[in-house]
């Protein structure tokens, strides 16, 4: 049987997931659950997703009378919807008039995204190709492997973008067909992780290691998001680990809240909302804080292989 | 707007219609020739100030125009009865002038030409309102597009013209026609020397003005700018322009004579005067410049909307290197004034000194949507097999107003017919359903029901809409409901030709075409070389998408049948909301998708071999579609009813080659894959329009520039762009139907911008990156 996979979105023309102009598929399910998640439609593993634009309703019935399940209900014209009874049949998306509900994701032949990804080849040229994104696309890590060794056959340059807890196994399936890792550092500690995105650490960092080890071309994307991790130590950290790994190029990701709204149409409740999207200049002060992180890494670095050429 | 003659009544129009009328009887070239003596040096307008190249026409209410004070010999009746109304206490002078009316009642052109259409046009054109009235297919009225062979007028000069045409008509056979052709081509010139020395006169008495006036800085320079005209006219009155102001003012004067709205390759035939001034020291680099930026004010205040073409690069041009520097600055000049006129166009090749498009991309990126791009690579090929002409011809095809190709000074393809084949298709569900009420005038009422069963059986439809077994069925007999009105079309075009060969010479436009000197023969009276016609379609997209969509929803999925879809669509989907949505739902053209794509290519190629195929039946070389670039998808997008497509009634159509607003969801890549499936070689010119944020043009150009390059290498001819800013991420907030696929470019987010709430909207729009 075909190798299939659940895939949430393709986007055309992608031009920052990589270099060049890129296909980003985005790969549905998700380990983590980062407070500051600007796709939540992705989490949920497999099945469409239910998207409500509650903007768009007209408050017409036309999803509770197709409902086998009762999750949809108007409480004093309020369209109210009970995600728990829902099977993802879908048949409220069909009956919507008002295209207020919709079907997200769907399950996909690697041959199909492979297909929608080779329409833009002729744009890719050398520096182009196609992005594998998420939600995390290595937890689909054998279907990945399948979309990444056709991109291989076709000539096509690949990115894999992942926040690294996955098992190493997922790596091992697609190391060798990924030209590059756009690899996520979000947190300096476990505890951090608790609170905010969930999963183990030190499996990520093993993961990044193991990785870097192996020589892959790896870019660290970090998002900075204000009052969680954009404390000096966080850029330090940062800057070390890029050092120990030999990764040259890091990529800030600054906070914005415009995932918020996605929160809302999935059935999430936003526990960052009010928080400001970064603005253009404390970007670009995080990227200054960075850089000085980095050179002072480096020499650091200079210094100890000066120490260690002393030693006897 | 301020004519340098006296216009404070009608004496302009009355004594150009004595004019008329007492050159009954002589030859066409003549008698217009006399008329124009008359009526142009009192329609120019007077300098200004801020001139450098002055010149503009007001025309009078009664007149002879190729197109813009009206079709040929005109008349403006409601303008005269103003004129009446106005002097009331002066019965002599209204008796005239009711007198004058009447005369034009019968004389005016358009009257006579439409008297001439044969029933069945007068079927398919019920009406000349195509602005007002509800129809499939308009004529229109005009002698458009000329692209005149300025390089000769600045080679010969005034006065080497007038030796040429004199030594012509010395040995013409007196009285076979030629003689009076070339008597009728010299009495223009004589006009034109009058309308030279007007000028010259108005700016030395300016500059005299001005000299008494305060000496400031701005006195100062206006003195000298009218000194200089003053100058420049002198001499090209009795000299070959030597220097580029004089060919830039002897150029405009023709411009303003001969009518013409399209100026050419412009840096063919302006770029020696400008590099050999410069080379010379004549001129500064700094003069010469400012000479071309008020050349691009004159053009500017011009206002054509749709014409104003100038053309700048590509191959065929006679001195290259020159011709490129002149091309620089001319993109210099729209940058810096960033005007809708002229709409200056790129014309691209391989090899090409590479720096010409680089400053286009970043003309481009400052939103001057200017140069418009055209690639000659693929062009070329496709107007040697459209026009049927060997390579070497071809290189010197010239794109006109809205994009229609037209061979330089050579060839003809006035756009003479408006078909609206989305308007097409809603008559045509009228004529096979059961449909009680056409939306269209002529088509209701008892006359109206008769009328439609006329049109049924000449375009050959004898089925109804529960005959329709297959989609191909359907679609087969709506092809014939417009191929009957494709031929309409085709003959008016042919009529329009013959009809103004008949009735005037057209000297202006025959003494800067090939062949016409030669031959002592009129631009319509066998003197052009290469006759033809263009076809405006519209609405080719909504059409194709809605054909795609009843392929679907009918023949498919069987959602509803024919009667109920034309019911729904009268109703503007009022009544059946989930039907709308499902409509929409259906695929579109605009995102790489074989079905809606395969549509429109189906859909193009048939429109546009029906057109070609015309050109034989009704006696002209050519007879070509053209799928452009103006408001027209709008204007006639509100005469017509929702579609199947999803769009509502009244409401703009797509523009040109491009998909519906809002209907392309994947992207500038797919919308330009979907594009390239359109054939390019069947038409005479079709516009594509693609639209990228300032920041992926600014801060992306590499793969800005990296996917336009792979459109054209692929064989895109053609591309229009335009890059957005603030305002259309504003006007996304208040129309998000139009802007679904507007995607908010960051890393590894996935977005629309229209799904997003406005508070994020706001946040992202008082950002750069999107």
């Amino acid at each position: 049987m075909a190798e299939t996979g659940n895939i949430f979105s393709i986007q055309r023309f992608s031009i920052h997931d990589g270099p060049g102009i890129r296909t980003s598929i985005f790969f549905q399910g998700c380990p983590l659950r980062c407070a500051w998640c600007h796709n939540p439609e992705s989490w949920q593993a497999a099945g469409p997703v239910l998207q409500f634009l509650k903007a768009e309703c007209i408050g017409c019935m036309a999803c509770g009378k197709v409902c086998p399940n009762g999750v949809h209900r108007f409480e004093n014209g309020v369209h109210v919807m009970d995600k728990s009874r829902c099977t993802g049949c879908m048949a409220c998306a069909d009956a919507c008039p008002a295209d207020a509900l919709r079907a997200l994701g769907r399950r996909m032949s690697a041959e199909q995204v492979l297909e929608e990804a080779l329409r833009d080849a002729p744009y890719y040229k050398e520096e182009g190709g196609v992005t594998l994104s998420g939600g995390e696309p290595l937890l689909q890590a054998k279907f990945a492997a399948k979309v990444l060794e056709g991109c291989k056959k076709a000539g096509i340059s690949t990115c894999v973008e992942t926040a690294g807890f996955v098992p190493w196994e997922a790596f091992e399936r697609v190391r060798e067909l990924t030209d590059l890792f756009l690899f996520d550092y979000k947190l300096d500690s476990q505890e951090q992780m608790d609170r905010c995105t969930g999963g183990n650490r030190e499996t990520i960092l093993d993961n990044l290691k193991k990785l870097a080890a192996s020589g892959a071309a790896i870019v660290l994307r970090c998002p900075i998001v204000p009052g969680i991790n954009d404390a000096d130590g966080h850029f330090s950290a940062i800057a070390a680990l890029a050092e120990e790994c030999g990764i040259s190029e890091v990529e800030l990701m600054p906070y914005h809240s415009w995932g918020e709204p996605k929160w809302e149409q999935v059935g999430r409740p936003y526990g960052l909302s009010g928080l400001k999207t970064v603005s253009e200049e404390e970007a670009a002060a995080y990227r200054a804080r960075l850089n000085r992180a980095m050179e002072l890494e480096q020499k650091r670095r200079k210094q100890r292989k000066t120490e260690e050429e002393w030693k006897p | 707007m301020a004519t340098i003659a006296d216009r404070s009544d009608f004496s302009l129009e009355l004594e150009f219609t004595r004019i008329y009328r007492e050159n009954a009887g002589v030859h066409p070239a003549l008698r217009e020739a006399r008329c124009l003596a008359w009526q142009l040096p009192r329609i120019v307008l007077d300098i200004e100030e801020d001139d450098l190249v002055p010149g503009g026409c007001h025309y009078g209410a009664v007149g002879f125009s190729s197109q813009i004070g009206g079709f040929l010999y005109y008349s403006h009746e409601e303008k005269i009865d103003e004129e009446i109304e106005r002097n009331q206490n002066r019965p002599d002078y209204c008796r005239k002038l009711r007198e004058m009316k009447e005369f034009w009642k019968k004389e005016d052109c358009k009257t006579r030409l439409r008297q001439r259409y044969s029933e069945s046009q007068l079927l398919a054109l019920p009406t000349d309102d195509w602005e007002g009235e509800k129809a499939v297919a308009y004529p229109l009225y005009r002698i458009a597009g000329g692209i005149l062979d300025f390089k000769k007028l600045l080679t010969l000069g005034l006065p080497g013209l007038y030796a040429l045409i004199e030594e012509k008509k010395q040995s013409a056979v007196s009285g076979g026609g030629a003689d009076l052709v070339y008597a009728g081509m010299l009495l223009c010139l004589d006009t034109l020397r009058e309308v030279i020395g007007l000028y010259r006169k108005r700016a030395g008495e300016r500059a005299k003005e001005i000299s008494g006036r305060e000496r400031t800085l701005e006195n100062e320079a206006a003195f000298r700018r009218m000194k200089a005209v003053e100058g420049a006219m002198d001499s090209i009155l009795t000299k070959r322009p030597a220097h580029l102001l004089e060919a830039v003012e002897l150029f405009w004067m023709y411009v303003l004579v001969s009518e013409v709205r399209n100026y050419g390759r412009i840096d063919d035939y302006l770029g020696t005067f400008y590099a050999d001034d410069i080379d010379s020291g004549y001129l500064t680099g700094e003069q010469a410049d400012g000479i071309v930026r008020k050349l691009w004010e004159r053009m500017a205040k011009r206002r054509t909307i749709t014409d104003g073409r100038v053309f700048v690069g590509g191959r065929g041009r006679q001195d290259e290197a020159k011709a490129d520097r002149f091309a620089k600055v001319c993109i210099q000049a729209t940058r810096e004034l960033k005007n809708p006129d002229p709409q200056l166009s790129l014309r691209f090749y391989k090899g090409m000194d590479p720096e010409l498009l680089d400053l286009a991309y970043d003309a481009i990126g400052e939103g001057c949507t200017y140069p418009v791009l055209y690639n000659d690579d693929c062009i070329v090929r496709d107007v040697c097999h459209a026009f049927g002409l060997p390579e070497e011809t071809a290189v010197s095809y010239v794109p006109y107003g809205c994009g229609e190709y037209v061979i330089d000074h050579q060839s003809f393809g006035t756009p003479s017919g408006v078909i609206n084949l989305m308007k097409g298709l809603e008559l045509f569900l009228d004529a096979v359903t059961e449909s009680k009420n056409p939306d269209a005038e002529y088509l209701q009422g008892e006359a109206g029901k008769e009328r439609m069963e006329r049109l049924k059986e000449a375009a050959g439809l004898s089925r109804t809409a529960k005959d329709y077994r297959s989609f191909d069925d359907f679609y087969g007999d709506y092809r014939k409901w417009i191929a009957f009105h494709i031929e309409a079309l085709a003959q008016q075009e042919k009529m329009e030709y013959d009809f103004a060969g008949e009735v005037c010479g057209l000297s202006w436009l025959s003494m800067l075409y090939d062949d016409c000197i030669d031959r002592g023969r009129g631009l319509f009276s066998g003197g052009i070389r290469y006759l033809g016609g263009t076809m405006e379609s519209y609405g080719n997209v909504n059409a194709a998408d809605s054909l795609t969509a009843i392929k679907k929803l009918v023949f498919e999925e069987g959602k509803t049948d024919l009667n109920a879809l034309t019911a729904a669509l009268k109703a503007d989907f009022g009544g059946d909301p989930l039907l709308w949505k499902q409509a929409k739902r259906c695929p579109k053209f605009g995102n790489d998708e074989e079905e809606p794509d395969g549509m429109l290519r189906s859909l193009h190629r048939f429109v546009c071999n029906t057109a070609a195929a015309q050109a034989k039946k009704v006696g002209l070389d050519t007879y070509l579609t053209v799928v452009i670039n103006n408001s027209a998808n709008t204007t006639l997008g509100l005469l017509t009813g929702a579609g199947a497509d999803g769009r509502r009634a009244y409401t703009a159509m797509a523009n040109a080659n491009s998909p519906q607003a809002g209907a392309d969801t994947k992207g500038v890549t797919a919308v330009l894959n979907s594009m390239l499936k359109a054939d390019t070689d069947i038409h005479a010119g079709a516009v594509q329009n693609v639209k990228f944020s300032k920041d992926t043009f600014q801060n992306h150009r590499d793969a800005a520039r990296g996917a336009m390059e792979s459109y054209f290498d692929r064989g895109g001819a053609q591309l229009m762009v335009t890059v957005v800013g603030r305002q259309d991420l504003e006007n996304a907030m208040e129309r998000p139907q139009d802007y679904t696929g507007l995607l908010v470019r960051v890393g590894g987010f996935s977005a629309r911008f229209v799904e997003l709430s406005p508070e994020v909207q706001k946040d992202i729009l008082s950002r750069t990156c999107y």
